[in-house]
């Protein structure tokens, strides 16, 4: 074919390019988007926020108060108050319920309403409103793009001055979400390592016929659907479950173990979920390895175990790595299994995701924790695939090594 | 059989090999013996879950097939799942093409680029999604949940198939070219005969990515789209229902059927 044909090939990739783009890359720049920007309030109270940004003083003058009873009355009359206020109940409780309790006791429409002081009717109703503390606070949160999200999801925030501390222990949860999340993503690729390594060392030592039947049982996982394989895990592990009652009926033991909804159960499905993942890049490492080096290493009198640790297992490394990574990486992002089988001390990040998405319906918050799993797993690909890439100098596209 | 792999001498000594035989028929067994007990309970004919069963039954799969809220499932899954593999097949089988035949820069960067679904934590992508359609009106749609199921599923379909495309000899086209062959006839009897095991094994794949997936479909149904693991998913959460024994079961079969089948193509593709 000509250059050109070979070029113009390229209009071949368009549709898939312009799906992936809609379907994934849009939704992840609004998802950083959504953490990063909340417009509702300066949208929503448009003069009041435009007002208290002319005004500089600690406490501001009557007018500010004045166009914050007008914009509020206007949002209340067509009942979109609970949404613009929203970020604030996110990012400032107290401050969000002062400005509840305004609006429950706000007259029809403020701008006839006959009020000679708005200030002194705010201040009457809730003295906060004559603290400065309150319009330092408020002239934070009526900015559209925010850190606070992202700040919070590594248990941050801002205090007076504006400076970063760490949050009151008490709110502290994310960042030690993030540990449990790599704490749980470790060790399973750790146990996958243990189980998968010598089962694949054991398949490619096979004759390809037998190997390809055994690799089937890999496979047959692999091809399974998530929940069906957690599922199985629950009919197993539950306190009237499989295990319990084998162990019962033997007499090994006299009250139900106690196997679901703790880290052991966590540990044991996901291992069985990522497993295959493990195994076939491993597989392919190993079976590739030429068996004349080996047999050289035994020729010039090396035992097999020397052998191993001198041949076998440094050429493996890259399918150590491949799998690791794959293992690693998809376990991070895991939801569906922690949720069903975990404690609510297994929690991981996904599920902080999820419950903000579904229940709490904090974006803000979802974006933020979106995007520091997101970055967690990104950076670690990135970076160990780089690193592999140009060690090994591979090209998938070629087909061969370069 | 070429070769034998290196590690058969560490194994030598049949003492050795025993103990790795052993530990590794245990792994396959850790593997393969908790799906095996999803078959029984789904047949159970007692009332809970409990192993072993007292006897055989298909009260359960009765139940299941007799239940609107499943059986408009198992219809939402599917229909689902065809359009998505429909639209991932024919888009990353021509994505494919493109980038192993083709000869412009960035082709490497692209790859990666379609092979980035894979790569993104699923909850990621699915929040946002869920912000996306939620501004477009796509949420609890059809249009939606194919989007994005098709989505999750090219990925599989722009490997394997430019995986088949590579091993391909490019004279073979180059041929039919000399020989005067208009493009799409040079395709339709040179390059799809060869092609074609590799893209119904990665439609396959697509389409049980699809079938399979939980976590998209959690967000993105609603009330009115759900399919039939956001079903099982909310069944197991809240009541831990019987009849999910079944649907698991018969989840199980269509694995089974989908596995033989992309290793059949795959084996014909060899020959």
């Amino acid at each position: 074919m000509s250059q050109s044909s070979s070029r113009s090939l390229f209009l071949l990739t368009v549709p898939l390019l312009v799906t992936t783009v809609l379907t994934l890359l849009a939704p992840i720049v609004f998802l950083f988007r959504t953490a990063l920007y909340a417009p509702e309030v300066s949208r929503g109270l448009p003069r009041f926020v435009a007002a208290l940004e002319a005004d500089t003083a600690a406490v501001p003058r009557e007018e500010v108060f004045r166009v914050l009873a007008e914009d509020l009355g206007r949002r209340k009359e067509t009942f979109e108050h609970g949404i613009v206020i929203k970020p604030i109940r996110h990012q400032d409780l107290e401050l969000w319920k002062m400005l509840k309790g305004i609006l429950r006791v706000l007259p029809e429409d403020p701008s006839i309403a006959e009020i000679s002081s708005w200030q002194r009717w705010f201040s009457e109703h809730d003295s906060r409103w004559e603290s400065a503390n309150t319009w330092r606070r408020l002239r934070r949160v009526i900015q559209p793009v925010t850190d606070f999200y992202l700040l919070e999801a590594m248990d941050l925030k801002r205090d007076g001055e504006n400076a970063l501390v760490w949050q009151e222990k008490e709110k502290q949860l994310f960042l030690g979400v993030l540990l449990n999340t790599l704490e749980i993503g470790g060790v399973v690729t750790l146990l996958c390592l243990l189980l998968g390594y010598p089962l694949s060392l054991y398949l490619a030592s096979l004759s390809s016929r037998t190997a390809r039947i055994l690799f089937l049982f890999v496979l047959l996982p692999f091809w399974t659907s998530l929940l069906v394989r957690t599922y199985s895990w629950i009919l197993l592990l539950q306190r009237e479950g499989v295990v319990n009652g084998m162990l019962a009926a033997l007499g090994l033991v006299s009250e139900p173990l106690p196997l679901m909804h703790n880290r052991f159960a966590v540990y044991v499905t996901m291992t069985h979920v990522l497993l295959p993942f493990m195994i076939l890049p491993l597989f392919v490492v190993l079976r590739n390895i030429p068996s004349p080096l080996t047999t050289a290493a035994a020729s010039l009198g090396a035992s097999p175990w020397r052998s191993f640790l001198t041949v076998t297992l440094p050429m493996s490394v890259p399918g150590i790595a491949a799998g690791s990574l794959l293992v690693f990486s998809i376990a991070l992002g895991f939801y569906i299994t922690p949720a069903l089988v975990g404690g609510s001390e297994d929690t991981m990040l996904s599920q902080l995701i999820a419950l903000n998405v579904n229940s709490l319906l904090n974006w803000g918050r979802a974006g933020a924790l979106g995007v520091i799993l997101l970055g967690t797993v990104m950076v670690l690909f990135l970076s160990v695939t780089f690193v592999l890439l140009s060690r090994m100098r591979w090209n998938p596209l070629a087909g061969e090594l370069r | 059989m070429k070769r034998r792999v290196s590690s058969y001498s560490f194994f030598s000594s049949s003492f050795g090999r025993l103990l790795l035989g052993l530990y590794s028929s245990l792994v396959l067994a850790y593997l393969l013996l908790p799906l095996m007990v999803i078959i029984p309970m789904g047949f159970s004919s007692g009332k809970y879950l409990t192993f072993p069963p007292p006897g055989f039954s298909v009260q359960y799969v009765q139940e299941v097939v007799h239940s609107p809220q499943w059986t408009s499932a198992i219809w939402n899954s599917i229909t689902v799942g065809v359009a998505a593999t429909v639209l991932s097949t024919l888009f990353g089988t021509m994505a494919a093409i493109g980038l192993v035949w083709g000869r412009f820069r960035g082709r490497l960067l692209l790859f990666g680029f379609f092979l980035l679904p894979l790569l993104v934590p699923v909850v990621v992508s699915a929040t946002g999604l869920y912000l996306l359609f939620a501004k477009l009106g796509l949420l609890g749609t059809f249009l939606g949940m194919v989007l994005a199921h098709a989505m999750l599923g090219a990925p599989f379909v722009v490997m394997v198939v430019s995986a088949t495309l590579t091993g391909y000899d490019r004279r073979l086209i180059n041929a039919a070219f000399s020989l005067g062959a208009h493009p799409w006839g040079a395709f339709r009897t040179v390059t799809l005969p060869i092609i074609a095991p590799g893209v119904v094994s990665g439609a396959l794949l697509s389409f049980m990515t699809s079938f399979d997936e939980v976590v998209v479909a959690l967000f993105l149904s609603g009330s009115d789209y759900r399919t039939v693991p956001v079903l099982m998913f909310q069944g197991i959460r809240f009541e831990l229902d019987p009849s999910i024994a079944a649907v698991g079961t018969l989840l199980l079969a269509v694995s089974l059927l989908a596995m033989i089948t992309a290793e059949l193509l795959r084996r014909r593709a060899r020959r």
